[in-house]
């Protein structure tokens, strides 16, 4: 009997690793992509610059003891707080109006509660009103306080290679599996960063803005020819057979996935859709004139701003162009002095705007008659959150502990999942089976929020199996 | 086979001597050379002859890069000089660019980074840039195009090889020549004439535009069918990725 030489181990073995890793290199299988169908729609949000989370998800009594300076005098800058709780919410001290008017309606505790959850001071009505088809996840351990490593954490549920980015963004492994077929399956808004690393091509992020939608949507300049006639030979030169020399430039298929984007493009042209999404135009049709209303755009800052970026994504959504959106909500919260002047604007701001979308996308119905809603899976969070006390400049700094806002039709409601500690914020040891406090459980990171979200939705794990993700099973629907 | 014990004992035999003498003389040298030496008060010279004109990229094929190296996608900046170069000047003279470029919108739609918000380039290759290629290609043919109806032979950036009055069936020689001309200087890429997938493809466009252009003259026509071309080939994977 012959026996396996050492040579004829080492070539089965690196065979075998090839194929496996050539499987894993292959663009997801699609499992939801049926065509005419539907497509489930994901939403990933940022706050960009680190949130406060105690303004928002993740709130303390303001008039509780512990969490006042010694003769609490109310002045900023007293960094220290007492009785070794660590955390000074400080709600008190903020200037703006909307935020003394919740002070107001909650003796000064701050704490709003809607359904089961409780946020900060600086969540407007317009979301508290849909709290009860939100959860929370408390207690993150973003294991960073830098902001880039932070954002692409949550970006891609993968700890970052140094500061750059690993794997895909969690919005192109949705659209990987939901978006085929479609125009725009992944939409960027905001300047939201976008990565897609071995996955479809036609789920790598489109990068625009709501003010350069419609010059997405139609051509510049005149094309040649009646009834795109030059448009017609163009698209069919580009999809003709790869050259040599492209082949030989094709070993990452970079050539592939160009003509893929180029033959994206021509399909969006010739879908003439460009007059629905011009925000900007002083003869809005009456369906834009609409979608403006409801999202209280007046002006131009305003489309550029939180409501022009939730406005373009419902209409992408509605249109059935997209589905799957990476949008930066609100940018510049990285408040280390001066943090009680703007903060809380900002940040209802952009939840307002939030709110304004679940309340359009629970009223829109498709072509089913089933709502928006009932397909969406959303997540909201910040590269990090801010320090639970004030420092001499009046601010607060990075903190390692973050909450995060998760909804879906496959995500458990009106939940909190996971906590931070009464002193300082820490994170918590959290039992995923329950969502509580326990010694025996484990820190919740992004990658378990992301994978239970991409689980819940029936998208492949592959891309950040590597990560060792934990499902949140309290938080999926059986 | 040899252990490494086995191996440094016989190299401690065999050339441990050798070894020292050359270090002796290698040192001896460096000694000498710390003599101060006259400065030279003569450079040499360097005889210069013309051989003629040479076209660019005109070599023996060379052998595929290395496997390692990953493709890449132009990036703004690249883009921003490739054109000028590719197209040429305008009729006015001007070096042909797309000016959307130098625009806070379209720079972050093309990832150029800002240094405010985001440092690092984006070089996705996606819908928007395949979008904003395609536009800055019309724009840019056609100023080159409307510039080589000013010019004359070589003079002329586009309609080089061929008169603006040549088809394919008129004059398939001179139709032939200029794709040629074109691949080489768009891609860089030495084609023969009527290469199967490099030049006939482009010849279909050249005649597809012409036969969908508005236009009433056969000039008029063959300039929208150089267009076509123009644009086919700045739009291609071959131009936007290297």
């Amino acid at each position: 009997m012959n026996h396996l030489s050492r040579r004829d181990a080492l070539w089965f073995l690196a065979a075998t690793t090839g194929v496996v890793a050539l499987n894993q290199l292959r663009p997801l299988r699609s499992v939801h992509a049926a065509p005419g169908t539907n497509p489930p729609l994901f939403l990933w949000l940022t706050m960009s610059g680190g949130w406060d989370q105690m303004l928002v998800l993740d709130p303390r009594d303001n008039t509780d003891l512990k969490f006042r300076s010694k003769g609490e005098d109310n002045r900023p800058g007293t960094a220290d707080a007492p009785n070794g709780s660590g955390i000074r919410p400080g709600y008190h001290l903020i200037v703006d109006k909307d935020t003394k008017a919740v002070l107001a309606a909650t003796k000064d505790t701050g704490v709003q509660k809607a359904g089961n959850l409780t946020f900060g001071p600086a969540v407007p009505p317009s979301l508290l009103e849909h709290a009860t088809r939100l959860s929370i996840v408390r207690g993150l351990d973003m294991n960073t306080v830098a902001h880039e490593v932070g954002m692409r954490y949550t970006l891609t549920g993968k700890f970052p290679r140094g500061s750059a980015a690993s794997g895909s963004s969690v919005a192109t492994m949705v659209a990987s599996t939901t978006g085929n077929g479609l125009l725009l399956p992944h939409v960027v808004l905001g300047g939201a960063e976008t990565y897609n690393e071995g996955l479809a091509p036609f789920a790598s992020g489109t990068r625009t803005s709501p003010t350069s939608l419609r010059s997405l949507l139609e051509p510049l300049y005149p094309v040649i020819g009646p009834e795109n006639g030059g448009e017609a030979a163009l698209a069919e030169y580009e999809a003709a057979a790869a050259t040599c020399e492209e082949t030989r430039e094709n070993r990452d298929m970079l050539p592939t996935r160009m003509r893929q984007m180029n033959k994206q493009m021509r399909d969006l042209l010739r879908a003439d859709k460009a007059a629905e999404f011009d925000f900007a135009s002083k003869t809005p049709s009456p369906a834009v004139k609409d979608l403006l209303t409801r999202f209280g755009i007046v002006t131009n800052t305003d489309i550029a701003g939180p409501k022009g970026r939730m406005a373009a994504a419902a209409k992408l959504f509605e249109s059935g162009f997209s589905s799957s959106a990476s949008v930066v909500l609100q940018n510049d919260l990285d408040d280390h002095s001066d943090w009680h002047e703007e903060h809380a604007t900002k940040l209802r701001a952009g939840l307002d705007a939030l709110g304004d979308l679940i309340k359009f996308l629970v009223e829109t119905k498709d072509k089913d008659n089933e709502s928006l809603w009932s397909r969406t899976t959303l997540m909201l969070s910040s590269e990090f959150s801010r320090t639970p006390l004030i420092n001499a400049r009046e601010g607060r700094d990075h903190h390692i502990t973050n909450s995060v806002l998760i909804a879906g039709p496959g995500i458990r409601s009106n939940v909190v999942f996971g906590a931070t500690s009464d002193n300082g914020l820490q994170k918590q040891k959290i039992d995923f089976a329950t969502g509580r406090p326990s010694e025996s459980g484990s820190y919740v990171r992004p990658t378990d929020v992301v994978a239970t979200l991409l689980s819940s939705m029936n998208v492949p794990l592959t891309p950040i199996e590597n990560q060792n993700p934990k499902l949140l099973t309290a938080l999926l629907k059986k | 086979m040899k252990t490494s014990k086995q191996f440094s004992k016989q190299f401690s035999k065999q050339h441990l001597l050798p070894a020292l003498c050359t270090f002796w003389f290698v040192t001896a040298g460096c000694k000498s050379e710390s003599a101060p030496v006259e400065p030279t008060r003569n450079p040499p010279t360097l005889t210069t002859e013309s051989v003629g004109e040479v076209m660019p990229g005109n070599h023996s094929p060379v052998d595929a890069p290395p496997s390692r190296i990953r493709s890449r996608r132009l990036s703004a900046e690249q883009w921003r000089r490739a054109y000028p170069v590719v197209l040429g000047n305008d009729s006015a003279g001007r070096p042909i660019a797309w000016p959307n470029l130098e625009t806070a919108m379209f720079k972050d739609a093309l990832g150029e980074p800002d240094y405010l918000t985001t440092t690092e380039e984006a070089l996705e290759p996606n819908v928007v840039y395949a979008k904003y290629a395609n536009d800055a290609a019309h724009h840019g043919c056609r100023l080159a195009l409307d510039a080589d109806l000013t010019r004359s032979g070589m003079a002329r950036v586009i309609a080089r090889y061929a008169s603006f009055e040549d088809t394919v069936a008129s004059n398939p020689a001179a139709i032939d020549a200029n794709l040629v001309y074109l691949k080489k200087r768009f891609h860089g890429v030495t084609a023969a004439k009527g290469d199967p997938t490099r030049i006939l493809p482009l010849q279909k466009l050249f005649t597809d535009g012409a036969a969908s252009s508005r236009e009433t003259t056969t000039a008029k026509k063959n300039k929208d069918g150089w267009m076509l071309v123009c644009i086919g080939l700045l739009t291609s994977p071959e131009f936007n990725a290297y």
